[in-house]
């Protein structure tokens, strides 16, 4: 008896149906359709996933990807749209509340219509350089809900007035800001800078101006000093608390500039109050706080600097005269020692030891030396 | 097996197939099925029908998720794959995308 025969190969007829006809098409697609809209009205339970998933599979298979891939802008651009009509009918506050709920919706919505279409997203998108569904939906989303005409201000303006409320010393909805700006990152930190970034850097600078002006004129040097760290510190926990990291800089270089930079020499100078007068007066804790303030800006602590060194200069010329009239020169000594040990804590303690400072220091003495 | 891990598949004919979710989880479609927010159908039952799957290539399916998490462990072995199946077998996993 021979062996086993040879197995015969038995090609089966394609169980898929290959039926390249449009009105097939024109079939499936009003059922994914359809249950786009379930989607997005909340009523997805009913809907089956493996069904829309062949659908939209078979849809690919036999070349209708680019319809798919039309009809799905379309429909998911025509929600957009009625979105939109419905967060600008909010009242006042509560627009942002409405604008964060319709942004989770629509992300759930993304997410799912994104499973459906997955065959899709793998295969003809790639083929056709298009965009990726999620992608696409952001897009759609910055397209006609961020950027449509009566919310896009809106948006913004309330954004800052809730910002300067909390630099009022109100208390705002923090968590709703960072959902809120946490969607302007996630839509694009293009869409971020732009919309929002830019001009709330504008608006607090506008805003630092006037305080510094208002303080400037009436508070002295420690006291401003003390009120420029409370705001610098202000700014750098909201940034954690609910801005993009990346605008810590750019906002603590607008406190610096309108706050410190702007009026560093008036501070220095005052009168009775200023730099000299610190350390007359031990000010320990003042000049520690200037000098934490002014390194941040440019030129500050070159600044400081050479007014402490001039002054030293002033003590020195001091002692000699007044040792040329006393003729005693272990007091002149003493003296010319107690301040430098006064200058080195000083440098130390509040200065954290600064090198350049050091240094500043000892040439002085030496000149008078 | 404990009924919260595992998924039934559903053939064309109708025939079932109870697997643990892990195995089926190798196919990335069934995976994302299973975790699509939303709750679909077959997240809520789970089940899952496949009107245009055998229960043969069900069944070879099934067996190929087994051998697979075997052979992510460490265990090589061959995949015995009957010719006459082959073409079918290649337009499920592409379905499944396994």
């Amino acid at each position: 008896m021979s062996n086993q025969k040879k197995r015969n190969f038995h090609i089966e007829a394609f169980k898929h149906r290959v039926v390249v006809d449009p009105k097939y098409a024109e079939k499936i697609w009003s059922i994914l359709e359809h249950a786009i809209h379930e989607i997005y009205n909340h009523n997805a339970s009913g809907l089956s996933f493996e069904e829309l998933y062949r659908n939209a599979y078979n849809m690919v298979l036999h070349k209708f990807g680019e319809k798919l891939y039309s009809g799905l802008v379309t429909t998911m651009t025509a929600h957009l749209k009625e979105i939109s009509k419905s967060i600008e009918a909010a009242q006042g506050g509560l627009f942002l509340e409405e604008l964060n709920r319709k942004w989770n919706d629509h992300n759930k919505a993304l997410q799912m219509i994104r499973d459906i279409l997955m065959y899709m997203d793998r295969t003809y998108i790639p083929n056709t350089h298009k965009t990726p569904v999620h992608e696409l939906g952001l897009n759609l989303w910055r397209d006609n809900v961020i950027h449509s005409s009566k919310i896009q201000s809106r948006l913004l303006s309330m954004l800052l007035e809730l910002i300067h409320r909390e630099r009022t010393g109100e208390v705002i909805d923090r968590g709703l800001m960072r959902n809120i700006i946490k969607m302007l990152m996630d839509i694009g930190s293009s869409v971020y800078q732009e919309d929002f970034e830019k001009p709330f850097l504008e608006v607090s600078a506008e805003f630092y101006r006037r305080e510094s002006q208002k303080f400037i004129e009436c508070c002295d040097t420690g006291d401003y000093l003390k009120k420029a760290e409370i705001r610098l510190n202000e700014e750098i926990e909201r940034v954690t608390h609910f801005l993009d990291v990346k605008s810590e800089v750019n906002i603590t270089n607008v406190v610096e500039k309108e706050m410190i930079a702007n009026h560093m020499m008036r501070l220095i100078h005052m009168e009775n109050y200023g730099l000299v007068n610190m350390f007359l007066d031990d000010k320990y804790e003042d000049l520690e706080r200037m000098y934490n303030l002014f390194r941040r800006v440019p030129n500050g602590l070159s600044i400081t600097r050479d007014v402490m060194t001039s002054h030293l200069r002033e003590i020195g010329k001091q002692l000699v005269t007044d040792a040329e009239k006393l003729k005693d020169p272990v007091e002149f000594v003493q003296r010319l020692l107690d301040e430098k040990d006064k200058y080195d804590n000083i440098i130390n303690q509040a200065f954290c030891n600064d090198k350049t400072f050091q240094n500043a220091l000892n040439s002085s003495f030496e000149y008078l030396t | 097996m404990k009924k919260e891990d595992t998924v039934k598949l559903i053939s064309a004919e109708g025939m079932e197939f109870v697997i643990d979710k892990e195995a089926a989880m190798v196919s990335q479609t069934i995976r994302n099925m299973l975790t699509s927010p939303g709750g679909f159908a077959e997240a809520e039952h789970g089940e899952v029908t496949f009107p245009e799957i055998s229960a043969v290539i069900l069944e070879k399916i099934c067996q190929y998720f087994y051998w697979s998490l075997q052979y992510a462990r460490g265990k090589e072995t061959e995949f015995h794959i009957e010719p006459e199946l082959t073409l079918e077998l290649m337009m499920a996993a592409n379905y499944l995308h396994t």
